[in-house]
């Protein structure tokens, strides 16, 4: 095992200069450390200067997300041992734009996000008294895959229709709208249809399935979205039979 | 805060101090349309900045970036000065290459996935060609048939062939993703969707075999 590996870092300092950098650190290789740690270390240890986020260290909270030699990954879940012998290229996730350093903006998605209601939908909203809707096992188990996102976007990172097409609401979106539409508490379905049943919902979408390659939580977007389209194509059919309204 | 940086008459602040209360102003919720434009014009001044300080490992990063795209301007962008973004002036917005799809192996198979479906378009066509000719009777099938089997013919069809078979054995393996989870309440297994479209086009291409080698 080597001493030290070098880190190839992405720099962009908008109050400095008008072009990103490479920036190469060299850090001591640890086992078992991870991408993540190394970033820290040239954070505490040698510029503080370099901007990124984390928080959780342990692939939950979904905001170490960067590109890793050019694939997304999150950082935390990454082994520098896995890379060897480098350099290892780091660079903010693609397909949003860079605000500083490995931090990109990721506003776009949010407000997508919004758009699809990610929330469960009552037509007949109960008392409270009458208790809680309950829910099977077997119900659970139809949307439970896609309630595991945690909005790392990894996915986006590695969609380039959305790179593309900026208008694509996007994998992560999609699949948290399947979330609540497979939900059997939720009666919200035909609201969403509104937004994704249109080219820049899931119709955009050329099924390069990427997405579902490097989630790290086993959402399967891309088979989200095509279910969708399936589901979108029926409601579609069924409009055009008599005495039927879209 | 929408007014900062636009004070008159103070004493002439430092050009760094300048830009970041310039990015305040536009960052301002309340900040009015003219004064909005006004700051940006301060942020989108000579290429550098007011600030003037560059640190040393920027030199070649024009060369290093030359895909740099800054035109903009995205969700919100300021119409009158497109180079910047209202709230974020200084995003920076890599440009996409042309040849994005060499970035990884799964996005050559994509491309190829989608160029080969020409190979289908072409090969129902022809299909179509023959049973025409087949209608016309027998003297224009057998003149087809002659066209066909020129070498120069039979080469491109090997090619269709083999992208047929690249098309067809890349769409078959997403089918699991395209099909509900459940059918009837029954849950539906990934390998058994595979198997039974599998099952099915060789089925479907036995009979063929023996349509065409036994039958005629």
């Amino acid at each position: 095992m080597p001493e030290t590996v070098t880190l190839t870092v992405f720099r962009y300092r908008p109050e400095q200069e008008e072009t990103p950098a490479w920036q190469d650190y060299e850090v001591p290789f640890r086992s078992k450390w991870m991408v993540l740690d190394a970033l820290n270390h040239i954070k505490d240890r040698i510029d503080g200067t370099l901007s990124y986020r984390w928080a959780c260290r342990m692939g939950v909270c979904g905001s170490c997300g960067m590109m890793v030699n050019g694939e997304p990954v999150l950082t935390c879940a990454t082994y520098l041992e896995d890379l060897l012998p480098g350099p290892i290229r780091v660079e903010p996730l693609r397909g949003f734009p860079v605000v500083r350093d490995l931090v990109s903006d990721i506003s776009d998605f949010v407000a997508k996000l919004e758009r699809i209601k990610p929330w469960i939908i009552r037509r007949d909203v109960r008392d409270v008294q009458d208790g809680e809707y309950r829910q099977t096992p077997a119900e659970l188990d139809d949307y439970r895959q896609y309630s595991m996102c945690i909005n790392c976007l990894l996915c986006y990172a590695a969609c380039p229709i959305y790179e593309l097409e900026p208008e694509f609401i996007g994998p992560a979106a999609i699949a948290l709208a399947q979330r609540y539409n497979f939900d059997s508490r939720d009666q919200g379905a035909a609201e969403r249809m509104e937004v994704l049943a249109v080219h820049e919902g899931v119709w955009c979408c050329t099924f390069v399935g990427e997405c579902s390659a490097v989630c790290p939580k086993h959402v399967d977007p891309a088979g989200a979205i095509q279910r969708y389209k399936v589901a979108a194509t029926a409601d579609w059919f069924r409009s055009l039979l008599p005495g039927r309204r879209r | 805060m929408s007014g900062h940086g636009r004070e008159r008459g103070g004493p002439p602040e430092p050009p760094n101090q300048e830009r970041s209360r310039a990015d305040e102003a536009v960052g301002g919720a309340g900040a009015p349309g003219g004064g909005r434009d006004r700051a940006t014009d301060e942020v989108g001044g000579p290429a550098g900045g007011a600030g003037g300080t560059r640190v040393a490992d920027s030199g070649g990063a024009a060369a290093a970036f030359p895909d740099t795209d800054r035109r903009g301007p995205g969700p919100g962008g300021t119409p009158g000065n497109p180079a910047y973004t209202r709230y974020h002036p200084k995003w920076h917005r890599p440009r996409i290459p042309i040849f994005w799809w060499l970035r990884s192996p799964a996005y050559v198979i994509f491309i190829a996935r989608e160029l080969t479906s020409v190979a289908v378009g072409y090969a129902g066509l022809l299909i179509l060609l023959l049973t025409w000719n087949v209608a016309r009777g027998p003297e224009a099938y057998g003149a087809m048939l002659g066209f066909l089997a020129r070498p120069g013919i039979l080469a491109v069809h090997a090619f269709v062939l083999l992208a047929l078979v690249f098309h067809s054995v890349t769409w078959l393996n997403l089918t699991p993703q395209a099909l509900p989870r459940r059918i009837g309440g029954r849950r539906i297994r990934p390998w058994s969707v595979l198997a039974g479209h599998y099952l099915a086009w060789l089925v479907v291409s036995a009979i063929l075999v023996w349509i065409v080698a036994v039958k005629s």
